[in-house]
């Protein structure tokens, strides 16, 4: 290879592209060749160091090209054009909106917005995936994942304090019994590392688990999807850094060694038998809070002027994003190293977990020094920035990289790449007569891989350390009722016992709804987001999103069609709910080849992640029946359609229709019912989603230990539905709610005019019994068994 | 040097439980399984060091019992090791080695970690080397069934 580097200015195109693969840089042609003239121009050939640096600055994890380029979507002979897609779509939301309460978006490690009262603290959120490394190794790879988002928090302004993890994974069916190709993990043993990694990471941090779910399809049997999340605490004085020239550059934390080599690079390759080894990397918890607790110490006394996470790419991301306004010059001698056998540019380019660079007027080294020695950090001065405009990188005094930044950062091609629409045929016909009972049909429904008990995971996660989970992820009396978000005080931070502000945390994603559209998926998302927020009595008019997307090659233009309306979707949503996006990343290549060689992608997939603040956490609301007696009232409008649903899974419907959704009705609806949750006339609340009314009803009962005699057909429906629809469709944006039954007049009246009705009553009964207008029995089901169904008898 | 630390018999029922539903879900359908951790620990040490280290700073005298140079497996066992490769970054090793320094008052050792499990079947080793497969993943592990 260092032949091949020496003449890299002479190559032809398909010995750059042979030179690529070998060194695992995941270039294209059209990288490589600017590569080229960029050293034809100097008149010397690059050495391994710059390539590696070019690498991973240009890669798909860094640089997001798929998402910021211009793309050119087709859709029945209509043509649009888009510069930037990200720009054009949700960030144009987000500036559209243009919230006085969004504090940092887009620029930074996470997006902030303000928090509490008295206007002190900024509440950063921001989620990732760790998809590629969680194939190879699950449980490094989960750790890591959890390691690298509590870092972005650290990392965001002069630093946060993690107060919430978050968790949301895609898993192949754990029953499946597809033939796996040479190397691949089965999906029982990708999970069962994954749950493991994210439970000892947060765990050991001393940071709560909560507001999670999973999502079980065959499609992700090759590549499983793994989003970690954080949400921390800033004082708002802390939110805004920025580099000095004549700052000393300053590594953090752990040892650099082989680990990691290639991450952000092997992120832009699909996965296969020969992926690489060395793109595994291995977490080590304490270390980070060690990091964690100096790094706020020195933040609180102001030592430093600006940090970030060493992430992917390493010192080479870390610094070279710091230095990316000014310059720098870095001896990598200086770097504390766990295996002295590293190449110069390995050690620039290596993922060793753990660390952090941060940059430091040097009169405050010795304070700084102090801080970290007490908790037995390592610290080491590797350079220093300055104002040249390059990045000169150095081992012992011979240059390893000497780029300049406007080459870096600004040379990528970009070129436009095409996308198709990908029309799906949809039967909106009448569903045919349901073969089972709906009885049965409601149990089996709640067994569901993607309905029942999450309990086997969640109970393994550490959600009440730091005090401040009010709203947890089970609830009730027992504990059997599943929380629609997490409600999180976090007076470990503010360390103010009379505040009680806090915030909602909740998830909105379903995959099954894109197969079909995927505007419809991104719609959905963000509703099924508001409506969680909504649940746990969140002020969902200073609502925030994450968007999270995973998608296969980009390189197919149907996958980037479905990217395309996804993204449009997203906009569509912000914009109709006021909730700006304020932070997100995407991953592509999710694919890989099966046991016949076959190209194996995911299906497109977008995770929602939101916030919003609980004006008092003591108000918060959860999902579990409270009172017998108490109305329960049916929010929203039933829409025909069983497009996407788990009854469609169990049952041959011969009906694919999606539910309508209008997101202005929407936002209406629940900015309408916001002032019941205020006014605490709102016992109990849970958004009807996965298994429909019948499904969030028995959720809601077995939770809370009572029954409930309720008729679906008294709510507000779309004219000529059927029994299954209304029962089992999954149509969105609707909401179950127990209202207090001594301020019943009091609710009616907030909600006129809304499409808000009455539905039944709870019971003190142990049967769920729903009826149909007529009074007729639909199914009556002793909610014990309802429980049993759902928590596989682990309840 | 090997250290091995194991679950007590009368504690371990849970943590064997788990192991033989891992196997089952894999397909291995065990009879008995059970496990135990082991730290490689490359030093100059007398051995009244490594027994020190073993009861007093690596296993719990309640919940565990300890052995130093290798665990015998009991009659009618297969055992295999997993061990982290050489190349692959090993923070508890590095733990441990941190550990035993200050508790010893020496040098830091190399300390490398890993499992031990033990298997009961008629099967023979061709099914113990399947249980290590589905134990280990072959970018980061190194696996041996050693003794009978």
């Amino acid at each position: 290879m260092n032949d091949a580097i020496a003449n890299f200015n002479s190559l032809r195109p398909a010995q750059l592209a042979a030179l690529d693969k070998e060194a695992g840089w995941s270039l294209n042609t059209a990288e490589l060749a600017a590569a080229q003239r960029h050293f034809r121009k100097l008149g010397r050939p690059p050495t391994r160091g710059e390539l590696e640096t070019i690498a991973q600055t240009w890669s798909e994890h860094c640089k997001h090209k798929t998402f910021s380029g211009p793309v050119r979507f087709e859709r029945g002979g209509k043509v649009k054009r888009y510069k930037n897609l990200f720009k054009e779509t949700i960030v144009a939301a987000t500036k559209t909106l243009n919230r006085p309460w969004c504090l940092s978006v887009f620029k930074d490690n996470a997006g902030v917005v303000e928090f509490g009262r008295g206007k002190k603290w900024g509440l950063a959120f921001k989620a990732e995936t760790h998809n590629h490394p969680c194939a190879l190794e699950p449980y490094g790879g989960a750790e890591t994942g959890v390691g690298g988002v509590v870092r972005d928090i650290l990392g965001v302004g002069l630093g946060a304090k993690p107060v919430l993890n978050t968790d949301f994974f895609c898993f192949g069916r754990q029953d499946s019994r597809m033939k796996l190709p040479p190397g691949a993990l089965g999906a029982p043993r990708i999970m069962e590392g994954v749950v493991e990694g994210v439970r000892d990471y947060g765990n050991r941090m001393g940071i709560p688990t909560a507001a999670g779910g999973v999502v079980f399809d065959d499609g992700y049997m090759l590549n499983p999807l793994v989003f970690v999340g954080c949400a921390g605490l800033i004082p708002r004085d802390k939110i805004d850094k920025k580099v000095r020239p004549g700052d000393l550059i300053v590594s953090v934390g752990g040892r650099t060694g082989r680990d990691g080599i290639h991450g952000a690079t092997f992120s832009s390759a699909d996965i296969g038998e020969d992926s690489p080894s060395s793109a595994v990397q291995i977490g080590h918890a304490i270390n980070e809070k060690k990091i964690l607790d100096a790094l706020l110490r020195a933040r609180d006394k102001g030592l430093y002027s600006a940090v970030t996470d060493c992430g992917a790419g390493g010192f080479s991301s870390a610094i070279g994003e710091l230095a990316s306004d000014c310059g720098a010059v870095v001896d990598l001698d200086k770097a504390p190293l766990k295996d002295v056998s590293l190449e110069p540019w390995e050690i620039w380019v290596s993922e060793s977990q753990e660390r952090m660079v941060m940059s430091v007027p040097e009169k405050n080294l010795p304070a700084l020094k102090k801080i970290f020695a007490r908790e037995e950090c390592e610290l080491a001065v590797l350079g220093r920035f300055n104002n040249s405009g390059r990045l000169l990188v150095r081992f012992k005094g011979e240059a390893v990289v000497d780029l300049r930044n406007d080459f870096l950062h600004g040379g990528v091609p970009n070129f436009e790449k095409r996308a198709v629409h990908r029309p799906v045929p949809v039967g909106a016909r009448p569903p045919a007569k349901p073969s089972r009972p709906p009885g049965r049909l409601l149990r089996e429904i709640l067994a569901h891989p993607n309905v029942r008990s999450r309990a086997p995971i969640v109970r393994q996660y550490d959600h009440e350390v730091q005090g401040g989970t009010v709203v947890k992820p089970f609830t009730g009396p027992a504990g059997y009722g599943p929380s629609d978000g997490a409600v999180i005080w976090p007076q470990a931070a503010t360390r103010d016992l009379n505040d009680f502000a806090g915030f909602a945390a909740a998830h909105g994603i379903c995959p099954s709804v894109g197969r079909i559209d995927p505007c419809q998926m991104a719609l959905n998302a963000c509703d099924e987001a508001m409506r969680n927020l909504l649940c746990c009595g969140a002020d969902i008019t200073k609502a925030a999103f994450l968007d999270n997307f995973c998608a296969a090659s980009p390189a197919d233009p149907k996958v980037l069609g479905d990217l395309v309306l996804a993204a449009e979707g997203c906009k569509e949503a912000a914009l109709g709910f006021g909730a700006p996006f304020i932070s997100g990343k995407d991953s592509f290549y999710n694919q890989s080849s099966d046991a016949k060689g076959k190209p194996y992608p995911i299906p497109l997939t977008l995770l929602i992640s939101a916030v919003a603040p609980v004006d008092d956490v003591r108000a918060a609301v959860t999902t579990s029946f409270k009172r017998a007696g108490n109305p329960v009232y049916l929010a929203g409008v039933t829409w025909r359609g069983l497009g996407g649903s788990i009854y469609n899974e169990l049952e041959k419907s011969g009906n694919n229709a999606l539910g309508v959704i209008s997101i202005e009705e929407s936002a209406k609806l629940y900015r309408g019912l916001l002032p019941a949750f205020r006014a605490g006339l709102v016992m109990a609340a849970h958004d009807i989603s996965d298994g429909g009314f019948a499904a969030a009803a028995a959720e809601m009962a077995f939770g809370g230990s009572l029954g409930a005699d309720l008729c679906p057909e008294t709510g507000y429906a779309q004219d000529g539905i059927s029994q299954a629809e209304l029962l089992f469709g999954e149509s969105p944006s609707r909401i179950l709610l127990e209202v207090d039954r001594d301020n019943e007049l009091a609710f009616r009246s907030l909600v006129a005019g809304l499409p808000v009705e009455r539905v039944g009553f709870v019971s003190s009964g142990h049967d769920l019994t729903l009826l149909d207008s007529a009074g007729r029995e639909l199914l009556r089901e002793d909610i014990a068994v309802l429980l049993e169904s759902w928590s596989g008898g682990e309840a | 040097m090997v250290i091995e630390i194991r679950t007590k018999p009368k504690y371990a029922a849970a943590e064997d439980a788990a192991l033989l539903a891992r196997m089952r879900a894999a397909g291995l359908p065990f009879k008995a399984a059970s496990s135990a951790r082991l730290y490689r620990v490359d030093a100059d040490w007398p051995s009244a060091a490594y027994k020190k280290a073993a009861a007093d700073l690596l296993a719990d005298p309640l919940t565990e019992s300890w052995s130093v140079g290798g665990g015998r497996a009991p009659a009618g066992y297969w055992r295999a090791e997993i061990w982290l490769k050489n190349s692959v970054t090993d923070v508890v090793g590095e733990s441990v080695s941190e550990a035993a320094a200050g508790f010893l008052g020496v040098k830091a050792p190399k300390v490398r970690f890993g499992h031990a499990f033990y298997f009961k079947s008629a099967a023979g080793p061709k099914a113990e080397k399947a249980a290590a497969k589905a134990l280990s993943n072959p970018l980061i592990h190194s696996f041996k069934v050693v003794k009978k």
